[in-house]
C-alpha cells in the first residue's frame, strides 16, 4: 500500500503497558525528552510534542494494562482515548511478551482508530531466543507492525514510515450471544464518541470507570437508566462478570494469533542476568544486596556529593572567589546600604539565597537525582518495593509506596506527583501525609548531615530513630484511622538491566532543571519576604508571637524563631537558618538535635503544599498542613524533655 | 458458620445444639448442632471479635485444595482457576499480567512475597492473593 497519499498530520497517542519504553520511543520520536524509568507509572503527566522528522504532534501516555482502567493514571489514557481526535494511534509494545501485548491490541482494534505496532525491545527478545515476527503478526492483524529498539534508536525510520500508513486493523472479536445483543442496544443508545460504538459499548459493559462518567455527562437520566439495565440484563444472562467474560473472548482471539506466528514455536532461553535479577528479591540475599546499594547512595550523595563537591563549590568557588568579588561589585555600584543589605546582606538575595541554590543544594539535589536515575533503570526499584513490602504493610500499605518515598528523599515535591502510580486514593493520600511529615527530601538532609554529623553519630541516630519513628506510629495509626482497605501487593518485576548512561544524565539535568525552576524563584520571594518583614519590624512581631512556643515549649533561644519562621517556606531554609544560629555558637548539642528533628518534621515546602492542593484538593492540603505543623512542634519538645530527663548531651 | 470438627454449616442465631441451655440469650459461644462442639461467634463477641481483627488468621478464607502461595519453589504449575473470595478486579488484574486459568508459570520464590515467572516476566503478588489461586500439577 506504499503508493497511497500521505495522511493528513494530527495527533498519534502512544498507548501500551507500563514499562514498555513508551517515554523512550517518544523521545526518539520527538526529541522532546520526558522522565522515562525503568519502573511501572514513571509516565505520570500526559506530554506532548510533535515529531522530529513527521508533522505530527504525538502524545505520551501513561501505561495501561488492560481495559477496564483501574488507576488514576490508567484513566488518563482512557480519556486520551476518547476525548482526544486522533488520526492514528501507536502501539509500543514488548516483543518478548506477546500474548500481553496482543490483548491490548485485539482492544485498540476495535476501538476503530487507525494503529500501527512497534514491538520495543526487540533486543530482550533476541536476547531470550524469541525474534520477534513482525512480517507475520502484520499480516495477521493488517496493520503495520515494526520491531525496535528504542533505547538504541533502532527501527525508528522504518517506524517513522509506517506511522505514515496506519490501517485500521482487521481482527474482530466476537463476544457470548448476550453481551452482543447489548452491544447492539446500546450502540443505539449511547453519544457518538471519538471511538467506535461498539467499543465505547464493550468499555460501559466491563465498567470502566472513566466511559461510566464520560457516559453519564452526556446522558440523561432515562438514558443512563436504561443503559444501566441493558448491562444488569447481559450480566444476568451470563452469570459471570460481564468484564471477566469479555476478557475470555479476547484471550481466545489472542491465543489463536499468537499461535500462528513463528514466535510461538521458538522456545525462549533463559539468560544469565535472570540470576543476577533472582537475587535482587531473595528472601536471603536481597538484603545484603540492599545494603550495599544504600551504602553506594550513601557514598556518592552523602559523602562525595555534600561533602567533596559542597565544600569545594562553597568554600572554594563561591567563598573565596564569587561572593567576595560580588559584594565589592555591589559596593561599587551601589550607594544605598539597604539595596547593599537586599542583595549581600544577611538575608541578602545573593550571599544567602543563590549561594545556598547553587552551592549547597545543587550539587546535592544533582547527585541524588543521578543515583536515583541509576536505581530506576536498573529496574532495581520494583525489586526495592517486594523487599520492603512487609514495612508497608504495618503501615497499611503496600511496597509499591516505596517508590515515591525513596524518590521524596530526593525532592517531596516530584514524589507527591508520583503518588498517582498507586492504586487506591487511600493509598495515596497516606504516602502523602507521610511524604509530607517525615520524608526529608535531599536539601534538608544535607543541612540536616552537615549539621548534626558534627556533633556525633548518636546525635544523627536519635533524629534519624525520631523520625523514622514517627513515621511508622502516625502510618499505623492513620491506616487504621483513613477508611478504606489496604490494597494487596501485586507487581510486574521489569527484567534487571545495565543503566544507559546517556538517558540516565539526560534524565538528572531534566530533574535538575526541574528542581532549580521550583526551587530559586521560592528561595528569592523567600528572601525578599524575610527582607521586608525585617525591614518593617513586622518580623520581630512576628518573632514574637512564635517566641513562646520556641523558647517554652521547644527551649530554644529566641533567635531561632527565624528559623523556624523560614522553615514554613521550606524546612531546609529553616534548617539552614539553625545552622547558621549553631554556628553562632548559640545552640547546645541537645538543642541542635531538637530544632532539626522539629524542622524535618516541618511541611516540606509552599511548592509541596500547592502541590497536593493541585493533586488531591485544597481541602487535602490544608488538613495535612494542619496536621503536620502542630505534630512537629509537639514532638520536638516532647524529644527534648526525654533527652534532658536521660541527661544526654552529646 | 461453620464447624471447626465436623464441617457442617450452620446459623448460630437458629439452628445450634445449645439451643435450650438457659444462659444462651447473652452467650456469644455456638455448639454445633451435628456434633455439639464449641465455636465462638465472632460476630456477637466484642472481644473475640476486636482479637480476631487484631491478629487475623493466616488460614481464614484460604481455600481447601492447593494454591499458589504454597507451590514448591523452583518448579512450574498450571493455574487452575481463583477462588471466589477474589476480587474481579484482582482476577482481572491477574489474567492481565498472563496468569489466567490453563495456563503455566515458573514458581521462584514465597518470601519476602510470592514470585512466579509468566511468558518473559516476573509478577510478584502477595501471599494474601497468591493463596487465592489454585494451581494443578503441570499437565
Ligand atoms: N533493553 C531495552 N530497554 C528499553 C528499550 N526501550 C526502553 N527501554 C528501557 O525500559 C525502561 C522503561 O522505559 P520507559 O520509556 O520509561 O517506558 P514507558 O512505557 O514510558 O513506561 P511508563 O511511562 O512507566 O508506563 C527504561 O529503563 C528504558 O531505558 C528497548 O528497546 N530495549
Amino acid at each position: 500500500m506504499t503508493g497511497e497519499m500521505p495522511r493528513q498530520a494530527g495527533f498519534v497517542a502512544l498507548v501500551g503497558h507500563p514499562n514498555v519504553g513508551k517515554s523512550t520511543l517518544f523521545e526518539a520520536l520527538t526529541g522532546h525528552r520526558v522522565i522515562a524509568a525503568n519502573y511501572p507509572g514513571t509516565t505520570v503527566e500526559i506530554v506532548r510534542a510533535t515529531g522530529r522528522r513527521l508533522g505530527d504532534t504525538f502524545i505520551d501516555s501513561p501505561g495501561i494494562l488492560s481495559f477496564p482502567s483501574r488507576t488514576e493514571d490508567e484513566q488518563a489514557t482512557v480519556r486520551v482515548l476518547l476525548d482526544e481526535e486522533l488520526v492514528g494511534v501507536l502501539q509500543v509494545g514488548d516483543a518478548k511478551n506477546l500474548r500481553r501485548t496482543l490483548l491490548l491490541t485485539v482492544q485498540l482494534a476495535e476501538m476503530g482508530v487507525p494503529l500501527t505496532l512497534a514491538l520495543n525491545m526487540a533486543d530482550e527478545a533476541h536476547d531470550r531466543g524469541l525474534p520477534p515476527d513482525s512480517d507475520g503478526l502484520s499480516r495477521l492483524l493488517g496493520l503495520p507492525v515494526v520491531a525496535t529498539t528504542a533505547v538504541r534508536g533502532e527501527g525508528i525510520e522504518p517506524l517513522e514510515a509506517a506511522l505514515r500508513r496506519p490501517e485500521l486493523a482487521s481482527i474482530r472479536v466476537r463476544y457470548p450471544e448476550p453481551i452482543e445483543v447489548a452491544i447492539r442496544e446500546l450502540a443505539k443508545l449511547l453519544p457518538p464518541a471519538s471511538v467506535r460504538e461498539r467499543s465505547l459499548a464493550l468499555l460501559f459493559l466491563a465498567g470502566d470507570p472513566v466511559v461510566e462518567e464520560w457516559v453519564r455527562a452526556r446522558c440523561d437520566d432515562r438514558r443512563m437508566g436504561e443503559a444501566v439495565r441493558i448491562r444488569s440484563v447481559a450480566a444476568e444472562a451470563l452469570g459471570t462478570p460481564l468484564s471477566s467474560a469479555i476478557l475470555e473472548a479476547r484471550f481466545e482471539v489472542v491465543d489463536s494469533l499468537v499461535g500462528h506466528t513463528t514466535q510461538a514455536s521458538a522456545g525462549s532461553r533463559p539468560i544469565r542476568k535472570q540470576r543476577v535479577s533472582r537475587m535482587t528479591t531473595h528472601p536471603l540475599w536481597g538484603l545484603p544486596l540492599l545494603a550495599i546499594v544504600l551504602y553506594g547512595m550513601y557514598w556518592f550523595v552523602g559523602v562525595f556529593g555534600a561533602g567533596t563537591l559542597v565544600g569545594w563549590l562553597e568554600g572554594t568557588l563561591f567563598g573565596r572567589y564569587i561572593n567576595p568579588w560580588v559584594i565589592s561589585a555591589v559596593g561599587r555600584v551601589s550607594a544605598w546600604d539597604w539595596l547593599q543589605d537586599l542583595l549581600v546582606g544577611e538575608y541578602g538575595l545573593w550571599t544567602m539565597g543563590m549561594t545556598y541554590a547553587l552551592a549547597l543544594i545543587l550539587p546535592i539535589v544533582a547527585t541524588f537525582f543521578f543515583a536515583f536515575g541509576l536505581l530506576e533503570d536498573s529496574g532495581y526499584l520494583p525489586r526495592l518495593a517486594v523487599l520492603t513490602n512487609r514495612i508497608f504493610r504495618a503501615m497499611g500499605l503496600n511496597g509499591t509506596a516505596v517508590v515515591p518515598m525513596v524518590l521524596g528523599l530526593g525532592c517531596v515535591t516530584m514524589a507527591t506527583m508520583t503518588t498517582r502510580i498507586l492504586s487506591s486514593k487511600r493509598d495515596r493520600l497516606l504516602v502523602i501525609l507521610l511524604l509530607s511529615l517525615g520524608v526529608p527530601c535531599s536539601a534538608q538532609l544535607g543541612v540536616v548531615m552537615g549539621m548534626l554529623g558534627g556533633i556525633s553519630m548518636t546525635a544523627m541516630m536519635i533524629w534519624a530513630g525520631v523520625v523514622i519513628g514517627v513515621l511508622v506510629v502516625v502510618g499505623w495509626l492513620a491506616a487504621r484511622l483513613v477508611p478504606g482497605d489496604r490494597s494487596v501487593f501485586v507487581t510486574e518485576l521489569p527484567p534487571m538491566r545495565r543503566p544507559p548512561l546517556r538517558p540516565v544524565v539526560l534524565k538528572t539535568v531534566a530533574r535538575v532543571e526541574w528542581y532549580i525552576r521550583e526551587v530559586v524563584p521560592l528561595f528569592l520571594i523567600g528572601s525578599i519576604l524575610l527582607f521586608i518583614l525585617d525591614r518593617v519590624d513586622l518580623l520581630a512581631w512576628l518573632i514574637g508571637v512564635a517566641e513562646p512556643l520556641v523558647v517554652d515549649w521547644l527551649k530554644l533561644p529566641a533567635e531561632a524563631a527565624t528559623a523556624f519562621m523560614m522553615g514554613f517556606f521550606r524546612r531546609d531554609f529553616g534548617a539552614t537558618g539553625l545552622f547558621l544560629i549553631a554556628g553562632d555558637g548559640l545552640l547546645s548539642p541537645l538543642q541542635m538535635v531538637v530544632s532539626m528533628t522539629t524542622i524535618t518534621l516541618f511541611v516540606p515546602c509552599v511548592a509541596s503544599v500547592l502541590m497536593i492542593a493541585k493533586e488531591r484538593g485544597a481541602g487535602t492540603a490544608a488538613a495535612v498542613t494542619a496536621l503536620v505543623f502542630p505534630l512537629a512542634i509537639f514532638i520536638g519538645g516532647l524529644l527534648g524533655r526525654v533527652l534532658e530527663f536521660i541527661g544526654w548531651s552529646a | 458458620m461453620a464447624c471447626a470438627i465436623c464441617g457442617t454449616r450452620f446459623d448460630p442465631e437458629a439452628e445450634v445444639a445449645c439451643g435450650s441451655c438457659p444462659m444462651s440469650g447473652a452467650c456469644t459461644l455456638a455448639c454445633c448442632p451435628e456434633c455439639g462442639y464449641t465455636t465462638v461467634d465472632i460476630n456477637s463477641s466484642r472481644s473475640a471479635g476486636l482479637l480476631a481483627r487484631l491478629f487475623p488468621s493466616r488460614t481464614e478464607g484460604r481455600p481447601v485444595g492447593a494454591t499458589l502461595d504454597g507451590a514448591t519453589i523452583g518448579g512450574e504449575v498450571a493455574i487452575a482457576g481463583f477462588s471466589d473470595a477474589m476480587t474481579t478486579g484482582h482476577r482481572e488484574l491477574l489474567r492481565a499480567y498472563g496468569i489466567e486459568p490453563g495456563r503455566t508459570v515458573r514458581v521462584e520464590q514465597h518470601s519476602p512475597v510470592t514470585v512466579v515467572g509468566v511468558d518473559e516476566t516476573e509478577i510478584a503478588l502477595e501471599a494474601d492473593l497468591a493463596k487465592l489461586v489454585f494451581v494443578a500439577a503441570k499437565p
